[in-house]
């Protein structure tokens, strides 16, 4: 059962990603969004996780200066939410002991994380984006190489270097949540 | 927590996103590469390219592409030897076994076909691009040693 302080840090988590993807809107495939929604997935668990990734991209997708395609919308939908997914699987088998105790080599894991779900991601996008403009699939994944090379390689630096920060504080607020003074 | 404690687990994962990158890259490439060839392949210049020994043999080869001089020759399936000069292009010695000769001062000099007659090439084969319609022809002629004059081909 969610309660209002959870609803809230997950609707900061939601607001911060969109504010972000407008504010980096010119530089194209660059977003700390992917970041965000997998550790919604880490803290709350893959259900809510997948929710977040799918929350920001029924609104970001809708009002995107890029234009909109229900399609493209759709896709882009279920492929973020694997990033929420992933983060839940993830953090059964990581604890917050291990995230300090461990950080080279979680760091490292997680780069390698949010480089394979982009790579994930890119695919099922680029799939999507080939069925919908009637492009020969080869040639849209192809194409899309460059997009991805920079949208892989930006989320390989972000995840190896900003996952531990923020699950460091944000498991933290919400552990105090959980079990201290604030818990409902 | 027992598989971030297993490095060979990591290092596989490593390796993984190595081989998805370097595929990424490598296809990256390979499409630039062959979308490049198809492009110039359709750039190429189609010319008539002809060839005259000098003993009133002369062939034509109709309908030859290529995009200069020299790949033109090649794909006209002749058998061109010389020496490359950098910068300044590749000297002609030879073209189907019939070499260029210093003691009979006998040379290979290419000529482009103009409103006014055969004009002598400015240029190293390799350097100059071709145009479509051009007719180019090789002459191997007397080049007279001191004022270095060969005459165009009849």
């Amino acid at each position: 059962m969610l309660n209002s302080r959870k609803v809230s840090l997950i609707a900061v988590i939601v607001a911060a990603s969109l504010s972000s993807n407008y504010i980096l809107i010119g530089i194209a495939n660059f977003k700390i969004m992917d970041l965000l929604v997998f550790i919604s997935g880490f803290i709350f668990g893959s259900l809510i996780g997948a929710s977040v990734g799918v929350l920001i991209w029924a609104i970001y997708g809708v009002l995107n200066p890029y234009g909109f395609v229900p399609q493209i919308w759709i896709a882009t939908m279920l492929s973020e939410s694997v990033y929420g997914i992933a983060g839940g699987i993830l953090s059964r088998s990581l604890s917050i002991v291990s995230l300090s105790s461990n950080k080279t080599l979680v760091s490292i894991l997680f780069s390698a994380t949010g480089f394979l779900l982009t790579f994930i991601y890119d695919i099922a996008t680029n799939i999507a984006f080939a069925l919908t403009f009637n492009v020969p699939l080869i040639v849209a994944l192809i194409t899309g190489i460059p997009f991805a090379i920079i949208h892989q390689a930006s989320n390989t630096v972000l995840f190896g270097i900003c996952s531990i920060p923020l699950l460091t504080v944000l498991k933290k607020i919400y552990r105090e949540w959980s079990h201290g003074v604030y818990k409902e | 927590m027992v598989f971030i404690r297993n490095k060979w687990f990591l290092a596989l994962v490593c390796i993984l996103c190595w081989a998805v990158a370097a595929s990424l890259l490598s296809g990256y490439y390979y499409y630039q590469y062959t979308d490049l060839v198809s492009r110039l392949e359709k750039s190429k210049a189609v010319i008539n390219l002809g060839i005259d020994y000098g003993n009133g043999t002369r062939v034509w080869f109709n309908g030859t592409r290529g995009l200069t001089l020299y790949d033109a020759m090649l794909e006209a399936g002749w058998r061109v030897d010389g020496e490359s000069y950098g910068a300044m292009g590749f000297y002609v010695k030879a073209i189907n076994g019939v070499e260029q000769s210093i003691e009979q001062s006998m040379y290979w000099t290419w000529w482009l076909w103009t409103s006014l007659g055969w004009a002598h090439g400015g240029s190293a084969c390799d350097k100059y691009v071709l145009s479509n319609g051009e007719a180019i022809l090789w002459y191997y002629s007397y080049v007279d040693p001191k004022t270095l004059e060969v005459k165009s081909p009849p």
